[in-house]
């Protein structure tokens, strides 16, 4: 981390520090108030005053919780892992130890590396040969781990450090695919008449929350268990329904109308799962999951993943086609061409056995990654692989081909042809040490083995790479300046411009064809544009200055280019509501903001971190968002003119609760606003309320 | 975990200060904060038998109060609106304030952010987590986690005195 960053916290620290903290909390009042209900878990009804809307909840939840607890004296996955005790484990493991050394030894004198060879012209990624060299890399990153966590334990002082130690967290990471995965280049065209998701790139297709194929809206259920097929022909009805097993939790679906397929994909919580024995009538079932979701799966870790091809030529009677599972925890997907290519993040645990592959080696449909589709990591250790699966519509139970790629933690952007992992090294002083590019060529379910390059600095988010006719251009925030580079299909650079916007960093980006576009913010927004079209030799065009910043940027039709981000009064250097902007591009030599509109109530919108979160449609000339306000979320819809600006069609209060957010879609003239089970619906003719359904 | 009144409260003691603080920062008054605390710690409790380590408690007992306060933000914003008649007027802090229970410039600094933003800055100043920890609290990559901590901060560094 940075100091400046380092010391903001330290500031917010010291101003709360004295901060009175009320009598009822004191821990001797807490114990009391737990004696009163009883020991260890039994809900004692009644006493518990002060205790408003979420009471209801925490008891239901206790009240399943109980049976879980009844059943069990199982074990609970609680994964996370004290550093002493892993260091604990690994120091027993010994015997595991030599062995590994052995190992490594025989795999260097003996067996020579053959795919190393014959592919060594393109610098691709070291394939590997052999689960024995898979387990040597592996062994070495447990080893350092625990290395690493015995040194944070004898600096126990440390706060940062000493948390570290004792987190209970994951020790992978779950790609945040709303915010880091990457979406489309052009506004889409009305075509069909109604909405799709807001993806990164056009024609590749992505999962989301809430779909719709026209005439049916496909609504995943607040529970995560259910996905609601709802009729709007004549009215809002629920028609049929889709329900997965209890130990699944549905992360996004696909719908694909003229195939008639929907797909959707769950984490998968085994085993350990205490729901699959819950006998309790289905309606507290429902309950007690949804709090569930919120108690954070009690720290659950989901081990599989599951891609779901149903039937929906019927919607009333979904049919399942077939499934393939995947080992780790849903990262993200993406649909081209009739395969999905589901991505998953999994981390061995520090059971490994070298003579059992399953105890450090993905699995895909309960069958081990072929070694030579593994890809060993760049540095001689790894233990977190990101997994990719492609998986043909028209035979959802097979895999087509499969591939994993070692990672500290990464993210995608998928072009039309490829696809690419960026990972950033980070030194210990916070700072961005070089980001690492992997790329995976895709085709008809087919994947090509991994090509590596890496750049300076790190990459705000996947509209900051974009691939163009074999090149990769990439702008990055390097330390406390700015790049662009552009890299060759073997991922070299080839060209770049250094040093831009000195103490800004990238906000947000766009590049379309041989024009990129992209923000950085320090105290005024400066919108840079940047010509590509000699890759070798990439040149900044102009530069705009307006305050605030955009963080979402988004082609509006021809010449025109959307912002979406804060506006900041210049002098007080203060963000005072979301913002509108509108720059007109015709010239791309001199960027003008041609309108703006800035929502003085509105502290947030979903938009800034998840694009699939905006409903923009050119044709129609709306664009749609949620936002917070001091009074809770709220839905807006907007068009834009040339002449009179943006104009605010709807603002309208979101009555849906959901951990996720809002969305709205549209299908021909209405709007619909579905936020958790709720669903509104709204004349795109008047903008005003049709009808709305509660799941 | 096995764990009675008693061995909970001396777990909660060494962090219940932390918690508060956290709480105070993501939600509108002090009321609320001390609502959301006593939730989760309740929460936390009848579900302690899911913990298998006492050294996860923290940031078990964390993940729980960042949930709560999420919900109950999503309930009184409701609430507020429709006892207030869902009126556009917003963000100006309301007069006759509530007590906040904490410095202004701390509560604005904290009101700029998004909800997304304020549990990570909040999580990394009571919770001591680094950006891979609050990456799994929150199901955000580590990378995501320091950008968006980064962009938060300068904002607040604006606002705070």
């Amino acid at each position: 981390m940075e100091k400046r960053e380092q010391d903001i916290l330290n500031k917010i620290e010291e101003k709360t520090r004295d901060v009175q903290v009320p009598e009822s909390l004191e821990p001797g009042q807490i114990e009391k108030l737990l004696e009163e209900k009883g020991k260890g878990g039994r809900p004692g009804r009644g006493k518990l005053y002060r205790i408003g809307g979420l009471l209801a909840a925490c008891l239901v939840l206790a009240a399943g919780i109980k049976v879980v607890g009844d059943y069990s004296g199982s074990s609970v996955p609680y994964t996370g892992s004290g550093a002493s005790d892993r260091a604990a484990e690994l120091a027993a493991d010994t015997a595991g130890e030599t062995e590994a050394a052995a190992e490594g030894g025989s795999q260097a004198a003996g067996e020579p590396d053959t795919d190393k060879g014959q592919e060594a012209d393109t610098q691709d990624d070291r394939k590997t040969d052999s689960y024995k060299e898979v387990y040597s890399y592996i062994k070495a990153k447990l080893d350092e781990q625990s290395r690493e966590e015995s040194g944070y334990l004898d600096m126990g002082a440390d706060s940062a450090k000493s948390a570290a130690a004792g987190g209970t967290m994951r020790e992978s990471t779950v790609e945040d695919m709303a915010v880091s995965t990457a979406e489309s280049g052009d506004a889409k065209m009305a075509g069909s008449d109604y909405s799709e998701t807001n993806v990164r790139q056009e024609g590749v297709d992505e999962g989301d929350i809430v779909k719709t194929d026209g005439r049916y809206l496909y609504v995943l259920k607040e529970n995560g268990r259910q996905i609601s097929i709802v009729d709007t022909k004549g009215g809002l009805k629920e028609t049929g329904k889709i329900e997965t097993k209890k130990d699944q939790q549905i992360q996004e679906i696909y719908v694909l109308p003229e195939e008639k397929r929907l797909v959707f994909i769950a984490a998968v919580y085994e085993d350990e799962n205490p729901l699959g024995k819950e006998t309790d009538s289905e309606r507290e079932n429902e309950v007690y999951e949804e709090d569930y979701i919120y108690l954070n799966n009690g720290g659950q870790i989901s081990e599989k993943v599951v891609a779901v091809t149903c039937d929906i030529g019927d919607p009333k009677k979904p049919k399942e086609l077939g499934s393939i599972t995947q080992s780790g925890y849903y990262t993200s997907s993406r649909l081209a061409d009739g395969y999905l290519y589901l991505f998953s993040n999994y981390s061995v645990r520090n059971n490994i056995d070298s003579h059992r592959p399953r105890t450090f080696i993905p699995m895909v449909n309960d069958s081990l990654i072929r070694e030579k589709d593994i890809s060993l990591p760049p540095f001689k250790c790894g233990s977190m692989y990101e997994v990719v699966t492609a998986v043909s519509l028209d035979e959802p139970s097979k895999t087509a081909a499969s591939k994993a790629i070692f990672t500290d933690g990464g993210s995608l952007y998928v072009s039309n042809e490829n696809i690419y992992y960026y990972e950033t090294k980070w030194n210990d002083d916070g700072d961005a040490e070089k980001t690492v590019i992997r790329k995976i060529g895709y085709k008809d379910g087919k994947l090509t083995s991994a090509v590596q390059g890496s750049i300076k600095g790190y990459i705000n988010d996947s509209f900051s790479i974009d691939e163009y006719k074999g090149n990769l251009r990439i702008v990055t925030t390097v330390g406390e300046t700015n790049s662009v580079y552009v890299l060759n299909g073997k991922l070299k650079t080839i060209g770049s411009i250094k040093n831009l916007a000195k103490d800004e960093r990238v906000y947000s980006a766009r590049l379309l064809g041989d024009t990129g576009y992209f923000v950085t913010f320090r105290e005024t927004d400066p919108l840079f544009s940047v010509d590509f079209s000699d890759p070798e030799k990439p040149k900044i065009l102009g530069k705009l200055k307006i305050p605030g910043f955009s963080d979402y940027l988004h082609f509006y039709g021809k010449d025109k280019l959307l912002g979406i981000g804060m506006n900041a009064e210049e002098e007080a250097q203060v963000t005072d509501g979301v913002k509108l902007s509108m720059f007109d591009i015709s010239d791309n030599t001199a960027v003008k903001e041609e309108h703006k509109l800035v929502l003085k109530n509105v502290y947030s919108t979903d938009v800034s971190y998840d694009y699939k979160a905006a409903l923009i449609d050119v044709g129609k000339n709306i664009i749609g968002f949620a936002g917070s306000t001091e009074g809770g979320e709220r839905y807006y819809l907007f068009s834009y003119d040339e002449k009179a600006g943006f104009k605010c069609r709807m603002s309208e209060e979101i009555n849906g609760r959901s951990a996720r957010a809002a969305r709205g879609v549209y299908i021909g003239d209405t709007l619909y606003v579905v936020c958790g089970n709720v669903i509104e619906a709204y004349s795109l003719k008047d903008d005003k309320k049709v009808e709305d359904l509660i799941l | 975990m096995r764990c009675d009144a008693k061995k909970f409260a001396q777990m909660y003691e060494e962090i219940y200060k932390d918690l508060y603080r956290f709480a105070l920062c993501r939600m509108r008054n002090v009321q609320d904060a001390e609502d959301a605390v006593s939730e989760s710690v309740l929460a936390a409790y009848e579900n302690i038998r899911k913990l298998q380590k006492e050294t996860a408690f923290k940031s078990w007992i964390f993940t729980i109060l960042a949930n709560t306060c999420r919900k109950k933000l999503k309930e009184s914003g409701d609430r507020q609106k429709r006892e207030e008649g869902a009126e556009d007027g917003l963000a100006q802090i309301p007069a006759g304030t509530p007590d906040y229970g904490i410095a202004l410039d701390v509560r604005k600094a904290f009101f700029i952010l998004s909800p997304e933003e304020q549990e990570i800055v909040a999580l990394s100043v009571f919770g001591g987590y680094n950006s891979k920890e609050i990456g799994s609290a929150l199901n955000l990559n580590p990378n995501t986690v320091r950008s968006k901590r980064s962009r938060a901060l300068e904002k607040m560094e604006y606002v705070l005195e």
